[in-house]
């Protein structure tokens, strides 16, 4: 059974899919079998990698019952790294599949059959505090709460933590907080650092890495790429997902919990 | 110590909150946060798909936060490690890294500082840690023996003081964090702090 | 306590730094300049510094030239975002570790940690081929001067990482780059080279021009007849190969160690003030000490002595203080034997 990890915010834009995209492949370059799932029902990872919102067939696909969960996973050109996406739904199917997360064991079920072999499973979800996200932390064993370096994300992240506290307490009580990553920080801004000092003062679980405002991310975003496959000279901005990867692959260990990837069944070599 | 600003009751609700939810790094302070009132809300029971039942609204209980079961406390460093000179800074380092305390200063009885870690503000952590040693003057007098412990909520933090037996005067540990010190970790400190003294 | 020095321009990786290390039992002081830097380096000498490579005035590596000029052997950090495109690797110094960004913060404090206990004894001066990597890797614009044993200056110049210019009392260009780049050195500054560089009097890629030089000395300092193979530091083919083959960073800390070996006894009474830190903390020890065993007019005079050789050490400086309104005054040892 792999590691899941659920990357929730309450707020929009502040970064939660790029942060999925780019720590899955991280991952997967550090030999984590990843699968990235996109629980948005907007299809935010989809339109990340540049594709039209009926082109990449997913989950919406599984659920009309026109695929088993595990054609729904498709790989990618990292070794590594698979995609469920969020599939060819229609707009006005939203509610659908909404409820259908909503109803207890439903993506359970599909998910356990979809990263059966996977090491680590990074589900990204839609800003708020709705049925996807909800859906996302009852099956996650951890949440990754990216939070932008602005005086309002700072107020209103109490309400996504007391969310956790009590998928914990009474759906999941596995899930953990596995860090508050900061994201769209002004590197030269004195304002970005007040935000920061109270969130290191009011959290506890403010992880070490800091993810910047970049035009590299633009520029990703723009192509349809993460980071890593964007062309011409690379960006350390890359390199800081690998420092993410190992810091969150540290917080886990703490947390408890086996080393990812040692779930592996016996193999034959011929 | 940083900003002047007091913390408002929403923010203390967010540090109750985020140390219920992932205690300081490290397994730490077990102790029960402090008991911040929670903010009032009502509750919703979800409509059946499609029905016309009016939405029932029910009054304010927040149910009680489950506690979370946290791992043992750390060991404190051997005696190896704290031997020397340089054991003293190597014990309040264990304090703030592995326990997750956000300060710690030793003093002797006269408020003379032997050792610090985590302290950002030196002069404000010194008074603190002084006006404590006379907190300790204070409660001898309450009764008969010596005082060992105290606990105070200051404005936004919690400072636990610990007396370590030394001869005739004891050493003052004052620990800032944001919960009381766990028992078990406090009597972890104050054996570790006597052995050492005792080598 | 110890001292953390971070110099660092950008306000949030400063602030983040900053938090990361004030973990550890030391003061943490910032800087978001080298002028900043500098004037912290007036109020007291750190015992690390963590900085950035490139800053709006200037470059990190004056600060080691600055440590030099006051003889002070401080570890240095250099963290910087542009050295993955080199490949030749700075030659080890353990007064100097240098990482690319973004570095992790924990493996930084880890770095200072291992330093703030003090520093080594049996280390060798930065020399100017050190300064040379350094610069030449960073991409920056620096002037290395250079006062030999034999009491000759000498000046090189690069520009933006380029081997510019070397002139000394003999001559400019490449010959001059060659005597002083290994020459016997008393005195090696590095400062910041502004406004528009001069006459270009050296051409060539700096790591080519280092080699070629390493191994004429190498071989210079051998009985054996000295023939000295000159490659053309434009032949690129055939300076890659000569690059695979030798072994830069085994010459360059040979030379280096030649170049400490050769400091004669009158440069070795300058030696760079190790005993400084190491005689605060032993101050600060027996303090600590007496101070355990209450005895306090000891301890107030190892307290005097601690303050006189770091007045801005604050925990010194506060407990001097409160002794003093205890009643005991701490004073130098030397002037209480003096008054008795």
């Amino acid at each position: 059974m792999p590691r899941r990890i659920a990357v929730v915010s309450q707020k929009g834009g502040v970064g939660k899919t790029t942060v999925s995209l780019n720590l899955a492949l991280a991952m997967a370059e550090r030999g984590r079998r990843t699968l990235l799932v996109d629980l948005d029902p907007q299809g935010g990872v989809g339109h990340a990698l540049a594709k039209g919102d009926g082109e990449l067939p997913g989950l919406a696909d599984v659920l009309a019952g026109q695929l088993a969960p595990g054609q729904a996973v498709m790989a990618t050109h990292q070794a590594g790294l698979a995609l469920l996406p969020r599939g060819r739904l229609d707009p006005i199917d939203v509610c659908e599949l909404e409820l259908w997360l909503h109803t207890p064991g439903r993506l359970e079920a599909v998910l356990a059959e979809a990263d059966a072999g996977f090491d680590l499973t990074i589900i990204d979800t839609p800003s708020g505090l709705g049925m996807p996200t909800r859906a996302a932390l009852r099956l996650a064993d951890y949440a990754l709460v990216p939070l932008q370096i602005e005086r309002l994300a700072l107020r209103s992240i109490a309400q996504l933590l007391r969310v956790i506290e009590h998928v914990r307490a009474h759906d999941n009580p596995k899930l953990e907080l596995l860090g508050v990553l900061p994201t769209m920080a002004d590197k030269g801004s004195e304002a970005s650092v007040a935000v920061l000092v109270d969130a290191w003062n009011d959290l506890t679980a403010v992880l070490d890495t800091i993810v910047p405002r970049h035009p590299a991310f633009a520029a990703a975003s723009e192509a349809g790429v993460p980071l890593g496959f964007l062309g011409g000279a690379p960006t350390p901005e890359a390199r800081r997902f690998d420092l993410l990867a190992e810091e969150l692959e540290q917080a886990m260990a703490r947390l408890g919990g086996k080393e990812l990837g040692h779930d592996r069944p016996q193999r034959a070599l011929l | 110590m940083t900003g002047p600003s007091a913390p408002s009751s929403d923010r203390l609700a967010l540090r109750a909150l985020a140390r219920r939810l992932r205690p300081p790094d490290g397994p730490t302070l077990r102790a029960a946060p402090a008991p911040v009132p929670p903010p009032t809300y009502v509750r919703l029971t979800a409509p059946a798909h499609g029905s016309t039942v009016p939405i029932a609204t029910m009054p304010t209980t927040v149910a009680p936060a489950a506690t979370p079961v946290a791992p043992p406390a750390p060991l404190p460093p051997s005696a190896d490690e704290l031997s020397g000179s340089a054991g003293w800074a190597r014990l309040l380092e264990w304090c703030v890294i592995d326990v997750g305390v956000d300060a710690a200063i030793l003093t002797d009885d006269r408020g003379l500082v032997i050792a610090s870690a985590g302290v950002v503000d030196l002069e404000l952590a010194q008074g603190i840690a002084a006006r404590l040693v006379i907190a300790f003057h204070q409660a001898d007098r309450m009764s008969t023996g010596p005082s060992r412990t105290m606990v105070i909520e200051l404005d936004g933090i919690w400072l636990t003081g610990l007396r370590i037996d030394h001869g005739d005067e004891p050493l003052t540990l004052s620990v800032l964090a944001a919960t009381p010190l766990a028992t078990e970790t406090r009597a972890a400190l104050a054996s570790a702090i006597a052995h050492k003294l005792a080598t | 306590m110890p001292r953390v020095l971070i110099l660092e321009d950008e306000t949030v990786l400063r602030a983040a730094t900053a938090r990361a290390l004030a973990k550890l039992p030391a003061e943490v002081v910032e800087a978001a300049t080298l002028a900043e830097a500098l004037a912290q380096l007036d109020r007291g000498l750190p015992d690390v510094i963590v900085s950035d490579l490139d800053l709006p005035d200037g470059s990190g590596i004056e600060l080691i030239g600055e440590l030099g000029r006051r003889r002070a052997r401080v570890p240095v950090i250099f963290v910087s975002a542009y050295l993955r495109a080199f490949r030749a690797q700075i030659p080890p110094h353990a007064d100097v570790e240098v990482r690319e960004k973004p570095v992790a913060l924990d493996e930084l404090r880890a770095l200072v940690r291992e330093r703030i206990g003090g520093v080594d004894d049996a280390i060798a001066p930065f020399a100017v081929a050190d300064y040379l990597q350094l610069a030449c890797m960073g991409k920056h614009s620096v002037a290395i001067e250079v006062t030999t044993t034999g009491k000759s200056r000498g000046r090189i110049e690069v520009v933006r990482g380029d081997i510019w210019h070397a002139v000394d009392e003999v001559g400019p260009g490449l010959d001059a780059f060659r005597r002083l780049t290994f020459a016997a050195a008393t005195e090696v500054a590095c400062r910041t080279l502004r406004g528009a560089p001069g006459t270009r009097t050296i051409e060539g890629r700096w790591e080519a021009l280092l080699l070629d030089t390493a191994r004429a000395h190498d071989e210079a300092s051998w009985d054996g007849p000295a023939e000295v193979e000159e490659l053309d530091p434009n032949d690129a083919a055939a300076l890659e190969a000569a690059l695979d083959e030798f072994d830069l960073e085994g010459a360059l800390s040979a030379a280096t160690d030649d170049a400490t070996a050769a400091t004669p006894p009158l440069a070795r009474g300058t030696a760079p003030e190790v005993p400084r830190v190491d005689e605060f903390a032993r101050a600060r020890e027996q303090a600590i000490d007496a101070l355990l065993g209450r005895d306090y007019p000891t301890a107030a005079s190892f307290f005097a002595r601690a303050h006189a050789l770091r007045p801005d050490d604050r925990a010194v400086a506060a407990n001097l203080e409160r002794l003093a309104a205890l009643g005991y005054a701490g004073s130098n040892q030397t002037e209480e034997e003096h008054d008795a």
